[in-house]
Formats: structure tokens, C-alpha cells, sequence
């Protein structure tokens, strides 16, 4: 419905202002036309175009504001020519059919980025935040693990006995100052990271994309923290402490016999049988679908942040900036459109998802969908 | 003496698991000493625009907080209204929110740009202190439905306890119950969650798209006719520079000891959008987490 709102919305738009023609583009543009084909002046030589503008002074002294007008206007014009020679642009805006295509290439391979950061995101996410709550369940804070060591330090005389609590506290410092920086890299944006690796790799590849996409503008951390919130809220309900008395495993702790095996939580299918965490995962997962909305519409922004600020050329939002910049208004509707069926089409498979788990988990019937 | 020793660490442990305050003064501090250690080595011209775009951030940032809450609170009592008395317009009106909601934030924060920048040259808006506001307004049009969907969610959850029909009875104005009992009283601190959070994500949108408008769109919404902002001033080439020198010295370890001094604003810029994009981090959780959020 709304795709369809916004689709005729974007089109009265383009019908109500319709690309102008190259004429309609420049107010002098007769003006123009006469100056370009005056042989002795070459218009693209500044040292002419002051030429030209002192000539029209004399001529015309009462004018001045009209002749700067005429000046830019001349600049701009031959600029665009010269952007149109080098391909780097069209100087029709309306949309033709090479046009459509070239931009219907772009999108897919936005789209295509997107769905792959949106699972690497959506698995990282979900691998961290269950790893942190179990490592949580049984490491020490940062502050009593130093205490502790700090105390069993100054109670121990002999030096040779003192040794490894001293490596204990500057392996815990090191790790301490390890994630600080990893989480200053987290939440870094985009364009920092890549400005800051910009001369040790290609930043126009795939691959980067992808990876900066994932790692970069703190969606990886922040979403990864509200996973984890999740599965604290949800460890704390009743039917854990039930589950618990009945005598469910309930061990928080990676041991492969009495406890959850560390590679299962690296698994994409993630299953811990005989755990009561499993339950926990799995109620804790159908809850973040809702959550996973939002940062998907979150990775969009950065995706576009990425493609912007880095001058990625041939890319859909580079062209999209593009196209601001010389007010190509039905090339700007289009991608526009492009990115909201990109955000809507993952709405509607989410709330595809929730629906057949509501129904799989007898929440609802099938009649009620229907 | 070892009674008042006790006492103290008690002090620094209480102030250490209290974490909001302890990342708000890690935040403070931590931009105190970038900015004295900017008084000393950085030039004066540079120290200057580094100080007001960081002051302009600071600012947007805030009046996008208020912009958000006066727009989430507003809103919200208006489907409120609707949803009893008209319904057929509480659908338009969801319809519409939603459609703000499936626009990327950066997009819509762009356009809005292009829209101040046709304003600007056309003259309309002049004083400084108007863009800002106004930079603020666009912002907080696409991040204030965080405000929205908390307030719809308590009003919701509120609804259906007791004390809401219990106050109704007892002669109390539905519009007293909504504004003062549930979102004033009872949704405060969410609230205040809220604004921590819009905190972090308007600095972060407002840095990306001044870049964006600096790097790829300058020749038509110039830097020049925008205030001066950290994402800016990013983008300009001696800071760009000075972020690249970050790579380089990955592969020239000696050099690193160089960019504290010879790559300062850069540095401090981009170092200054990450700490504080991690503080308020940090701090919205340890906010959440001390009042059981």
C-alpha cells in the first residue's frame, strides 16, 4: 500500500516538474549560444571570459549584476559540456531506457551489498550477544578480577610466587585496552575507517563494502547490545527458575559435557539440546525480529553513508548524490524509490517471518492470517 | 583510619557500577584534555573552528533532543486523540509515520539539506542561529518517532492496568491521567533514555551528512553557507590528510608518535565523533541499567 503511495506520490512529482530542457536549464541561454560562436573568443579560457566581462561593462556599465550572471552561467554551461564529453554525466535528466537500465544495475548491486551485510550483521550480532551473556554468567569484572590479583600480589612475599598475578593483571590490562580500541573501531564511522585505510587498500571493492558496512558506524555493537538486554530480560522470567528446579541443565559455562559447547554458539543454526538456554535463544530470537527492522533500516543509512562519503563511483547512491547536484529530479525519484522497495520488501519478509512463527508457535491460526 | 579508607573505596565502587555518571565524566574529562592539549600544540585559527564545531554539534544535538520530544509527545497525543474519536484519520496519520519510518534517515536528512540550502541562497534565512535551528528540525524529523513509539508504548501498556480506569472513575481528565500520571511521572526516565540515545544517533547523522554535503555536493550546498560542524570540518583536505596519516603509520610504526602533534585536527576531529559517539553509548546503557530499564 504504502509502496504504492509513495510510487504515485514520486510520480506527480516528476509529472508537475518535468526535466528541463537544456534551454529551459540556462536563463542566458540564447546569450550563451551568441558568445560561443564568436570565433576570436574561446570561452573556456578564463583569460577570455574577463575579456569578454570588461567588454560588456563598457558596452553596458548600468548591468553589472546581469553581466556575473552571464559569466557563471557561461562557466557552469561549459563545465557541464565538459562533464557530458568526459561520460561522467548526461545533461539530459529525463530517464531513458539505457538510463533505466544502468540504474536498475546499481540497485541490485546495492541490494545485493545489503543482503549480505544484513546476514553477516544479523549472525555476528546474534553470535556476540550469546557469548558475552554466557562468558558473563562466570568472569569476573574487570574491577574485582584487578583487585583480587592486586590483593593476592601484596599478600604473597616471594617474588617468583608473585609472577602470575602480575601477568594475570597485564593480561587482563592488555585485554581491557584491546577492546577499547576494538570498540572504538566499532563505533567509528564509516568514512573515518576508510579515510584512515584509504592508502593501504582499494575502498571501491566489494568486499570492503561489505566489510565496512559490517564493522563500522556502530550497528554491529548496538544491536549487538540490545540482543544481549534480550536474553538477560528473558533468562530472568519464571519458567528459567522452573526449569532450573526441575533439574534442566542450566550450567552457563563452555564445557562440552557439562555445559554449552563453544562451537555451537558459532554455528548459523544455533541449537544447545538439554540446555535451558535453548529455550531462552529461541524465545530471545523471534523477539528481536522486530528489532532486526530497525537495524536493517539502520544498515541502509550506513550503507548509503558509505557509498556517499567515499565517492564510490558507479554506485547507486553516489549517482543518487550525483543527480542532487544538478537537480536531476526524476533520476532523483527514481533511486529514491529504489531505496524505500529495498526497506519495504525487508518489512514485509520480517513480518513474513513473525507471522509464520506466531503461527508455528500457535499464537495465531492460518484462518486469522488469512 | 581504615574505617575512612573502607569508606572511600566504597565511594569509587559505588561511582564505578553507577556507570552512566562514570562514562559522563570519562566523556567530560576526556575532552578537556583534548581540548588543553589542542591549546598547546594546535594553531590558533584551527583550535578556533575546531572549538565552534564542536559547539555547533553540541547544540544541533540539543535542540534536536527538544525538537524530538515536543514532536514525539505531540504526536503521540495527537493518535491518541484520533484513535478514540477518529480512527479513520488515526490510520491516515500511522500510515504517514510509517512512511517517514521506511525512509532512510540519511536520505530524508539530505533532502532536508538540499530544501535549507534553496532557502539559504534564496535569502530567506540568514542568521546563523535560525540554520541551526532549523539544521536541528530536519534532524529531529527522522529520529523523533524513538520518542513516538516509547510514548504509544506506555500509553499502551498503562491502558491496560487498573489505575487507568480506577483515575477515569474517580473524575480525573483522561488528558491529566496521559499527560501528567503516565508520560510525565511514569515515563520520565525512559524518556531521559531516549534523549541519550537521540544524543549519540543526531551527532552521528549530523557528522555523516555535513561530510557528505562537503565532500561530494560542494559546489551547490557549500560548507561555506552551512555553520561549521565537526563532519565539515572533517571533510576538509588538511583534516582528510591527517586521517590518512593514520594508515600510513600502521605500516611506519615511528610515525605514530608524530600525528598527536603534526596531524592534530584531523585527529582531534574524527577522535572527538568516536569518543563521544561511545560515551553516550555507554552511558545510555549504564543509564538503562542502573534504573532497571
Amino acid at each position: 500500500m504504502s509502496l504504492l503511495f509513495v510510487g504515485f506520490v514520486f510520480y506527480m512529482i516528476h509529472i508537475l516538474f518535468p526535466p528541463s530542457s537544456e534551454e529551459e536549464q540556462y536563463s542566458y541561454y540564447q546569450l550563451i549560444h551568441t558568445y560561443n560562436e564568436l570565433d576570436f573568443l574561446d570561452l573556456n579560457s578564463p583569460e577570455d571570459r574577463i575579456l569578454l566581462r570588461e567588454a560588456l561593462e563598457i558596452y553596458d556599465p548600468a548591468n553589472t549584476t546581469r553581466h556575473d550572471s552571464v559569466l557563471a552561467e557561461i562557466e557552469i554551461y561549459h563545465k557541464n559540456r565538459m562533464l557530458s564529453a568526459a561520460g561522467s554525466r548526461q545533461l539530459t535528466s529525463a530517464i531513458d531506457m539505457d538510463k533505466l537500465l544502468t540504474i536498475l544495475n546499481m540497485w541490485l548491486k546495492f541490494a545485493a551489498i545489503y543482503i549480505v551485510v544484513l546476514l553477516v550483521t544479523y549472525y555476528c550480532v546474534e553470535t556476540f550477544a550469546v557469548y558475552r551473556f554466557i562468558r558473563e554468567k562466570y568472569r569476573l569484572s574487570f574491577y574485582d578480577d584487578i583487585l583480587n590479583n592486586l590483593k593476592q600480589l601484596f599478600d604473597v612475599q616471594r617474588f617468583k610466587a608473585k609472577f602470575p598475578y602480575l601477568l594475570n593483571i597485564l593480561v587482563r590490562v592488555s585485554r581491557t585496552v584491546l577492546k577499547a580500541i576494538i570498540i572504538l573501531v566499532l563505533f567509528a564511522p564509516a568514512y573515518v575507517i576508510a579515510y584512515s585505510f584509504k592508502t593501504r587498500f582499494d575502498t571501491d571493492s566489494f568486499i570492503v563494502m561489505i566489510i565496512l558496512g559490517v564493522i563500522s558506524n556502530g550497528l554491529l555493537i548496538t544491536y549487538m547490545q540490545k540482543y544481549y538486554t534480550f536474553l538477560v530480560s528473558e533468562g530472568r522470567k519464571g519458567y528459567v527458575q522452573t526449569a532450573i528446579v526441575k533439574n534442566l541443565d542450566s550450567r552457563m559455562i563452555f564445557d562440552k559435557k557439562k555445559g554449552i559447547q563453544l562451537s555451537s554458539i558459532f554455528r548459523i543454526n544455533k541449537k544447545f539440546p538439554g540446555h535451558i538456554f535453548d529455550q531462552i535463544y529461541e524465545n530471545v530470537r523471534f523477539q528481536y525480529l522486530n528489532t532486526l527492522k530497525e537495524q536493517a533500516s539502520f544498515l541502509i543509512t550506513g550503507l548509503i553513508i558509505i557509498e556517499m562519503a567515499l565517492n564510490i563511483q558507479g554506485h547507486l547512491c553516489y549517482e543518487l548524490m550525483q543527480n542532487i547536484l544538478y537537480k536531476n529530479l526524476s533520476v532523483i525519484l527514481l533511486i529514491l524509490f529504489g531505496i524505500f522497495v529495498i526497506v519495504k520488501l525487508t518489512q514485509i519478509v520480517i513480518d513474513f517471518v513473525v507471522i509464520r512463527q506466531h503461527i508455528k508457535i500457535g499464537n495465531i491460526s492460518s484462518e486469522e492470517v488469512e | 583510619m581504615s574505617e575512612n579508607k573502607k569508606n572511600q573505596k566504597c565511594h569509587f565502587l559505588r561511582f564505578y557500577e553507577q556507570k552512566d555518571k562514570y562514562w559522563l565524566s570519562i566523556w567530560i574529562l576526556g575532552l578537556m584534555m583534548i581540548w588543553i592539549w589542542n591549546l598547546i600544540y594546535l594553531n590558533k585559527p584551527a583550535l578556533k573552528q575546531l572549538e565552534s564545531g564542536f559547539l555547533n554539534t553540541l547544540i544541533i544535538s540539543f535542540l534536536v533532543i527538544i525538537f524530538s520530544i515536543l514532536l514525539g509527545w505531540s504526536i503521540t497525543l495527537l493518535q491518541y486523540l484520533f484513535e478514540r474519536n477518529y480512527p479513520k484519520i488515526q490510520i491516515i496519520l500511522i500510515f504517514l509515520i510509517n512512511i517517514i519510518r521506511s525512509i532512510p534517515q540519511i536520505v530524508g536528512i539530505l533532502m532536508g539539506y538540499v530544501i535549507l540550502t534553496v532557502l539559504i541562497q534564496q535569502g530567506v534565512l540568514r542568521s546563523d542561529f535560525i540554520i541551526l535551528i532549523f539544521m536541528a528540525l530536519i534532524i529531529a524529523l527522522f529520529v523523533f518517532l524513538e520518542i513516538f513509539d516509547l510514548l504509544r508504548e506506555r500509553i499502551h501498556y498503562f491502558r491496560r492496568l487498573d489505575f487507568f480506569d480506577a483515575m477515569r472513575v474517580c473524575g480525573i481528565r483522561e488528558r491529566y491521567i496521559i499527560n501528567r500520571e503516565i508520560i510525565w511521572r511514569s515515563s520520565r526516565i525512559h524518556m531521559v533514555n531516549k534523549m541519550i540515545a537521540i544524543f549519540g544517533i543526531s551527532i552521528f547523522l549530523l557528522c555523516s551528512v555535513d561530510f557528505i554535503i562537503s565532500v561530494g555536493l560542494s559546489t551547490d550546498v557549500s560548507s561555506v553557507n552551512l555553520p561549521v560542524t565537526l563532519g565539515s570540518l572533517l571533510a576538509k583536505i588538511d583534516s582528510k590528510q591527517d586521517i590518512l596519516a593514520i594508515g600510513y603509520s600502521l605500516t611506519h610504526l615511528g610515525y605514530i608518535i608524530r600525528l598527536p602533534f603534526e596531524h592534530l585536527q584531523g585527529i582531534s576531529v574524527s577522535f572527538i565523533i568516536v569518543f563521544t559517539l561511545v560515551c553516550m553509548y555507554q552511558i545510555g546503557n549504564g543509564f538503562a541499567r542502573r534504573h532497571h530499564l
